[in-house]
């Protein structure tokens, strides 16, 4: 099984909290935790929470644990609609996670070829 | 006329009856959704259905141990045979028993392979409280708190025997005119308290480590929170059944023992707990009624036949897999 790196460690919780589904002040699983769930070592969690929190997504509380920040970015909520709509789409026309993305990346690299 | 012996016998049984009659009514149609109900966790090796099994047969050893044990007393194996000799385990025997079982299934639940098939990420912390309702951890925090209140209130009216061991009511009416009996002093009731403490300690690590496993496959999420759900509950109910059952006993003992008086002189003197020995008896044969009945649920789930479905909401709420890996 593949290990997973403090990257995508934290793309992962980035997009929880960019879809809306980790709000401002929602606690984060602890360090601990993530690593045990994810098979990697407390480090890798530690430093992909690290990542988060220089980024301004996450903050530590000491005590209180580790929560979102206050204001966090949140894609706008008729781009999530449409994200949700088409993840819908997708899974009633069983098409996979991975090959929804490639096309999402496709087409973005597209428009940026024709901007 | 009834024997002693059917007499006992009907006394042991009736709260074992009505406790039955209370599991029947809860198991018809309408009421029967709120129990939890374990889900067929086909994919991967899981710890659960091991610890359900162990709960479930823990949990008939004790309610068959609980109800003949007025008649054990009765035919001379306990406190009550003539011979007496102080045990500190005579009330906390089954609180150890659940004990030893509890820590069963900790290790079941630590011990197990733990590994996942597909690494689940966590979306929210996963703790005691995740899959416990407030009201089932309570029921069980309020019989611990009652009972270690009866340990320090039978405690406080014990008396020393003479080799200064806290186990006897005494009522001394001056001169030669005392009388003791056996009683739920300090020295039955602090094994007790030490024992419940542990107990209640032992459960909530237990959920804890339910909780905090790591899942097995992001699609099994939702069938394995309700079987943690499900896990933490039994758990809890095992652990309030025999509180409530220890509490039963000792309170059964306080209202044999309070029924001793001495007359002398046209006078009559009573014991402290006197005027509660009437309550307490019926207040006992209540409370080993509720104990019967937590532990017949946990009969009842254990035996209950798997189901295969689980509620989407679960599957958002614990854990998601990470896309790039699979």
């Amino acid at each position: 099984m593949a290990d997973y790196t403090a990257g995508e460690i934290a793309d992962h919780y980035r997009g929880l909290v960019l879809s809306g589904q980790l709000g401002a002040g929602d606690r984060l699983p602890p360090v601990r935790q993530t690593a045990r769930d994810l098979g990697v070592s407390p480090g890798t969690a530690a430093k992909a929470y690290r990542s988060l929190e220089s980024g301004g997504v996450i903050v530590t509380r000491g005590a209180a644990g580790t929560r979102v920040a206050e204001q966090p970015s949140v894609l706008p909520g008729e781009l999530l609609g449409h994200l949700r709509a088409a993840v819908a789409y997708a899974k009633a026309s069983e098409i996979d996670s991975s090959s929804l993305l490639s096309a999402v990346r496709a087409l973005w690299d597209d428009s940026h070829h024709t901007a | 006329m009834l024997s002693i012996t059917s007499l006992t016998l009907y006394v042991a049984l009736a709260p074992l009856v009505v406790a039955v009659l209370i599991v029947s009514c809860l198991w018809l149609p309408g009421p029967r959704k709120t129990l939890p109900r374990a889900p067929d966790l086909s994919r991967g090796s899981r710890p659960d259905a091991a610890a359900k099994a162990v709960l479930g047969v823990s949990a008939t050893l004790v309610l068959l141990y609980s109800v003949t044990d007025g008649l054990r007393s009765l035919w001379g194996f306990g406190i009550n045979s003539g011979i007496y000799e102080y045990r500190w385990w005579t009330y906390a025997e089954v609180l150890l028993s659940a004990i030893v079982v509890v820590l069963c299934v900790l290790g079941l639940l630590r011990g197990f392979k733990h590994s996942s098939a597909v690494r689940v990420a966590p979306s929210r912390p996963r703790t005691w409280r995740s899959f416990t309702r407030t009201g089932r951890l309570w029921s069980l925090l309020t019989v611990t708190v009652v009972l270690l209140g009866f340990v320090a209130f039978a405690g406080s009216v014990s008396s020393p025997d003479s080799e200064g061991i806290y186990n006897t009511l005494t009522i001394d009416a001056g001169g030669d005119n005392t009388a003791s009996t056996i009683f739920f002093g300090w020295a039955y009731g602090l094994p007790v308290a030490g024992a419940a403490l542990l107990l209640v300690a032992l459960s909530l690590a237990a959920i804890h480590i339910n909780a905090v496993r790591p899942f097995f496959r992001p699609d099994t999420v939702a069938q394995e929170a309700v079987s943690r759900s499900m896990l933490s509950t039994l758990i809890l109910w095992f652990s309030t059944g025999v509180l409530l059952d220890t509490l039963a006993r000792a309170l059964l003992q306080v209202s044999q023992a309070g029924v001793l008086s001495i007359q002398a002189q046209g006078f009559t003197w009573e014991t402290s707990v006197a005027a509660l020995s009437p309550s307490l008896q019926w207040v006992s044969y209540a409370v080993e009624s509720i104990g019967y009945v937590f532990l017949l649920l946990v009969l009842t789930v254990a035996v209950r036949p798997r189901r295969g479905d689980a509620t989407a909401e679960q599957i958002t709420t614990h854990g998601k897999k990470l896309e790039s890996h699979g």
